[in-house]
């Protein structure tokens, strides 16, 4: 016996090299495993080396950028840039804001829409499978990230943390395609769901019934239904409404509010107390 | 090729790439890195070592992915027990020979990943990676190109010496 297992020895560590991810893989249904101690040991390693990478080649693209101008200039103008970003931000809150509050006044149902905690953090770097479109951020569970939370930048929203070790986060954008969000129409205030399509695709809209008010050009927020999203974040705009002879559904095309292939600095959001516990987007 | 080596490798290329992608929009996420090591493990790297530095390579992608399933480690060995199989049947002394290989590992790795996942997974597919395959075909050979002496002077092996050597 044990001649037997010398004389094969070598097809049999390659067997199970090959037959133990695929039985963990077939085990868990193709479904992603939460990080084990050395996942955890690798994401570790791996994101101040990311850290590192992407300091130096932002060092770089922006020394080459800011050649010949004036240092003082050069950070007015990025000073100028976040506080238009943020000014941004604020006015598109106001606007959904004072929309909700004139339908809820009518409605004499006043609810506070306190906002859970938020943590800036840095893109530090993309996933390389094409199969599965997500971002890492330098901020963790020690920096009180957590699994399921939404991320979002001035603009509008990227996607869900899906997976956390102390010190990163990976996230799944919204233009993956088994990304799912609940949406409403700001002006119609019409519901649907917005899913992903791909790499530098538009987002679709889904459900959204032939009967609703949906055009082009309209701007569609999140519906916040989901405990996850706050309502009110900018997802993206309808650009091609396709209106058949036939069925109950309009399926659109989104164009995206977050330009993800240029992601720098996202804010992550806790979820909202006050807001609907159910499962779902993206 | 040593297995640290090679994990040490993948793990720079990985880290790297996932960098650029950043500052490329996405498309330095078809360079398939990690094959072109297990295509050159199988060409030189012996049974047992070569197994065990796909398995870790392949875990390394599975990691990084941000979804980690176990597919692709199971990948990256089937990728270097069939390129193993292979290895005799093809002459790979040049750079190029070395990138058409490498590639057509790629195009086993990534449609067979397609395929299992699809059998699995319950989550909608999209087909994109496979209409992007010839790009990321091309992009892996380019970077098997660039990768092959750095690979060589890492492990020489016991290449045989160049054909015009002998004349």
């Amino acid at each position: 016996m044990l001649s037997l297992l010398k004389r094969y020895r070598e097809l049999l560590v390659v067997g199970a090299l090959l037959v133990q991810p695929l039985a963990a893989y077939l085990w868990r249904g193709g479904r992603a495993r939460e990080p084990d101690l050395v996942d955890r040991w690798v994401l570790g390693v791996s994101t101040p080396v990311q850290q590192v990478f992407t300091s130096a080649i932002e060092g770089a693209i922006h020394a080459w950028s800011a050649y010949g101008e004036l240092r003082g200039v050069r950070l007015r103008v990025v000073e100028l840039e976040r506080d238009n970003a943020a000014l941004r931000e604020q006015l598109q809150e106001y606007t959904e804001v004072k929309a909700e509050n004139g339908r809820l006044r009518e409605a004499l149902h006043y609810a506070d829409t306190q906002r859970g905690p938020r943590v800036a953090a840095r893109v530090v770097g993309f996933n390389p499978v094409t199969q599965a479109l997500s971002v890492r951020l330098d901020r963790g569970e020690e920096d009180g990230v957590r699994k399921g939370m939404a991320v979002v930048t001035p603009d509008g929203v990227v996607g869900q943390v899906v997976r956390t070790s102390s010190h990163a986060a990976d996230v799944l954008l919204l233009a993956d395609p088994s990304s799912r969000l609940a949406v409403r129409n700001q002006r119609s205030r019409s519901r649907a769901t917005v899913t992903g399509a791909g790499d530098q695709k538009p987002l679709r809209l889904e459900y959204a019934l032939r009967s609703e008010d949906f055009q082009e050009g309209d701007v569609l927020v999140t519906a916040g239904t989901d405990g996850i999203f706050p309502p009110g974040l900018l997802i993206g705009t309808l650009n091609v409404v396709e209106r058949k002879g036939v069925g109950t559904l309009q399926p659109a095309e989104v164009k995206p509010a977050v330009e993800t292939a240029r992601l720098e600095e996202v804010l992550v959001l806790g979820a909202d107390p006050a807001a609907p516990q159910a499962e779902g987007a993206p | 090729m040593r297995i640290a080596l090679a994990l040490v490798l993948a793990f720079a290329l990985l880290t790297l790439e996932s960098v650029l992608v950043q500052f490329t929009s996405h498309s330095v996420a078809r360079i398939d890195v990690t094959v072109v090591i297990v295509a050159f493990l199988a060409l030189r790297g012996m049974p047992m070592e070569g197994a065990v530095s796909s398995f870790g390579v392949g875990y390394l992608l599975d990691v990084m992915s941000g979804r980690p399933t176990g597919l692709y480690t199971f990948l990256a060995v089937l990728a270097f027990v069939v390129g193993k199989l292979c290895s005799s049947l093809v002459d790979v002394r040049s750079a190029r020979r070395f990138a058409l290989y490498a590639m057509a590992v790629d195009a086993g790795h990534a449609f067979l990943g397609f395929v299992v996942q699809a059998l699995v997974t319950r989550d909608p597919l999209s087909l994109e990676p496979l209409y992007m395959l010839p790009v990321q075909l091309v992009l892996t050979g380019a970077a098997a190109v660039a990768l092959f002496p750095v690979l060589l002077k890492l492990d020489p092996g016991d290449a045989r010496p160049h054909q015009d050597l002998l004349r």
